[in-house]
């Protein structure tokens, strides 16, 4: 069967077809885009892409800052309360743990200055 | 006129009159190869328009390390495989389904004058994976030098060689059962 030898020139021959003029109206169409580019405008993917984008460059901000707000903070604080224990640690001060400002009663706070020599009448702690 | 003459019009300052001439000169061939790769006319149209647009834009910058129609082909080839990859993933088809949806495209196409036994060969010919699709086509039907096709696809020539017999070995047996 002839037909069926995929080498027999028939079977080469080009099967499709365009309406009539249309080569002649390819060229003139992209001639005409050549001759009149359109301004680069967003399409419909496009701007999904931009809104995508921009969305996820906001939310790596937010994230960014929040992150770095809160652990930036808890580092602090958490650096300040390890110096603030070395500090007050046996080791250093030789002593027992020394007590918050809050903890301090107001003869205490006032033994503490006299041991200082800081006048405490006049700083107006007492009468 | 030749691509060296075209190309020196080019640069000379005549661009879109030295364009024109190589639209006029190449768009109908380019045509083809996408026509026979995405079948549907309309689809072709608009790549064929997109590819010798995106050539326009990059002609300044052809440095001549190809052949100026192996390079408007590689432009092509790539405007029908994203085209390709684009319709999988948004339909989220696999390969054997595209296959399918050309072959329906190519039994819709009004466009498509072929009888039995050429539309039995291009069903075939749609059955095979897009690269060795493409091989086939450009060695088959515009007979092709392997080297050219080689700068076209950025594949070895014994690459190639095999990919065409292999696609050759794979149409004469699925022909077989199409008639």
């Amino acid at each position: 069967m002839m037909e069926n030898n995929i080498d027999n020139k028939h079977l080469k021959e080009n099967p499709f077809s365009v309406p009539d003029g249309y080569f002649d109206q390819l060229e003139r169409n992209v001639m005409k885009k050549v001759s009149n580019p359109k301004p680069k405008v967003f399409g419909r993917s496009g701007i999904r892409y931009a809104l995508i984008t921009s969305a996820a460059a906001a939310l790596v901000f937010v994230f960014g800052t929040i992150s770095m707000l809160k652990f930036g903070n808890e580092s602090a604080e958490q650096a300040h309360n390890e110096i603030y224990k070395e500090y007050n640690s046996d080791a250093v001060t030789g002593s027992e743990p020394q007590k918050e400002m809050s903890e301090l009663t107001p003869d205490e706070i006032i033994e503490y200055l006299k041991h200082n020599e800081i006048d405490v009448s006049a700083i107006g702690l007492i009468d | 006129m030749d691509d060296k003459d075209l190309l020196t019009l080019f640069r000379d300052g005549r661009r879109e009159y030295a364009y024109g001439l190589i639209v006029k000169k190449y768009s109908e061939r380019i045509y083809w190869h996408i026509r026979k790769m995405v079948i549907c006319h309309e689809d072709a149209n608009d790549l064929t328009q997109n590819t010798l647009l995106k050539a326009w834009n990059a002609l300044p910058e052809f440095r001549e390390e190809s052949r100026l129609y192996t390079w408007l082909y590689r432009i092509a080839t790539n405007e029908v495989l994203t085209f390709l990859k684009r319709k999988k993933l948004r339909n989220f088809i696999s390969l054997d389904e595209i296959s399918k949806q050309l072959e329906n495209a190519l039994e819709a196409d009004s466009w498509f004058n072929g009888d039995k036994a050429q539309k039995a060969l291009h069903k075939a010919i749609l059955k095979l994976p897009e690269k060795q699709r493409l091989v086939f086509n450009l060695r088959y039907f515009e007979e092709m030098k392997y080297e050219d096709m080689s700068e076209i696809l950025n594949t070895s020539v014994g690459a190639l060689k095999a990919s065409y017999h292999h696609a050759h070995s794979k149409i004469e047996e699925e022909m077989k059962g199409l008639l």
